[in-house]
């Protein structure tokens, strides 16, 4: 058993327990008649005194219990080591080029354009929110940055999003927009994919 | 008394309705710039595009820029492309984020004033990274 699951345990059994001192109290000092009747959930019910001390209180406190923090993220490290097999001839690959996913959250795109994507948000000691930024490339169009740690800056294009902390959402209201290759001047800067010639700065 | 006092409040209304009043990081200086680059890696086989590069822009007037990323994939896709947006014309250096701490100038890149293209595009050369 689980530690959320004892504790859930725990607080159903305080729950079934603190009515009973009041229903006690109700019954041997006062020998109180109050009465609780009507329909409930398909069945007339009718009980009195002390036992309608207890389940209003019970049903109280069952509807203010605590509930567990669920469906949340917790970051952990994973390590490991990723080895490179090929041939004798092959060069060694360099390791900066793995590109890394992890699913779930699947970050997909539905009809239209439109996206809900479940992100991990890391809290640091101080209870800070810190969102990640969103890096969305597609072939052929330019790739575009949404820095939701940062907001509107200079670097990435404008974008509206309304953050609810307690529902957990960020709806973005503007679209993200993405620029095709073709509808940019040509970057000239890129050499042909040629066979190295021994040059191997940059500019 | 009264005039002195209208020509502070006049002074005063000029800083106010100035346009850099209060926004000194963020003058309006021209159009907006795209600022793009390529980033490979040489190889026995030749150059091949750098994906998952972060980079980001630096200048004393505007600060650091939102970070970008080269895209991954074939050259011809785009593979080892990056974007920044909405640059002002001026002076940046351009830093690789290899972590949080280790932080490298690339380069420095300067952003013209193109107040006639429909569309301002700064091209950074290509260039080799390991």
């Amino acid at each position: 058993m689980t530690a959320e699951a004892l504790w859930a345990l725990l607080i159903i059994i305080v729950i079934a327990i603190v009515p009973c001192v009041p229903s006690w109290w109700l019954y041997r000092k006062l020998e109180s008649s109050g009465t609780l009747d009507g329909p409930w959930n398909g069945f007339t019910v009718k009980i009195g005194g002390a036992a309608t001390c207890y389940f209003l209180i019970f049903f109280t406190l069952f509807a203010v219990r605590p509930r567990p923090d669920t469906g949340h993220y917790h970051t952990w490290t994973v390590s490991g080591q990723l080895k490179f097999l090929h041939a004798l001839d092959e060069e060694e690959p360099n390791v900066n080029d793995a590109l890394i996913r992890f699913v779930p959250p699947r970050l997909g795109v539905l009809n239209g354009g439109m996206f809900a994507w479940e992100i991990p948000v890391v809290e640091d000691a101080n209870g800070r929110l810190a969102y990640p930024d969103l890096q969305i490339d597609m072939r052929n169009y330019g790739g575009v940055t949404v820095p939701l740690s940062r907001g509107t800056v200079y670097g990435a294009k404008a974008f509206d999003a309304t953050f609810d902390e307690k529902r957990r959402t960020i709806t973005i209201g503007t679209p993200i927009e993405l620029n095709s290759l073709k509808s940019l001047p040509t970057y000239r800067g890129i050499p042909p994919a040629a066979p190295a010639t021994g040059r191997g700065g940059g500019e | 008394m009264t005039r002195s006092l209208a020509l502070l409040l006049a002074i005063a209304l000029a800083a106010v309705s100035s346009p850099v009043a209060g926004r000194p990081q963020a003058q309006a200086a021209g159009r907006p710039s795209i600022v793009r680059g390529y980033l490979y890696r040489m190889t026995s086989q030749g150059q091949v595009p750098a994906g998952g590069i972060a980079l980001r822009l630096r200048s004393p007037q505007y600060g650091v820029s939102a970070q970008a990323q080269t895209a991954g994939g074939s050259q011809r896709d785009g593979g080892g492309m990056y974007y920044f947006y909405n640059v002002q014309p001026g002076d940046y250096a351009l830093d690789v984020l290899v972590s949080a701490k280790e932080i490298y100038q690339l380069t420095t890149v300067h952003v013209r004033d193109q107040p006639n293209e429909k569309q301002p595009v700064t091209d950074v050369p290509p260039m080799a990274v390991r």
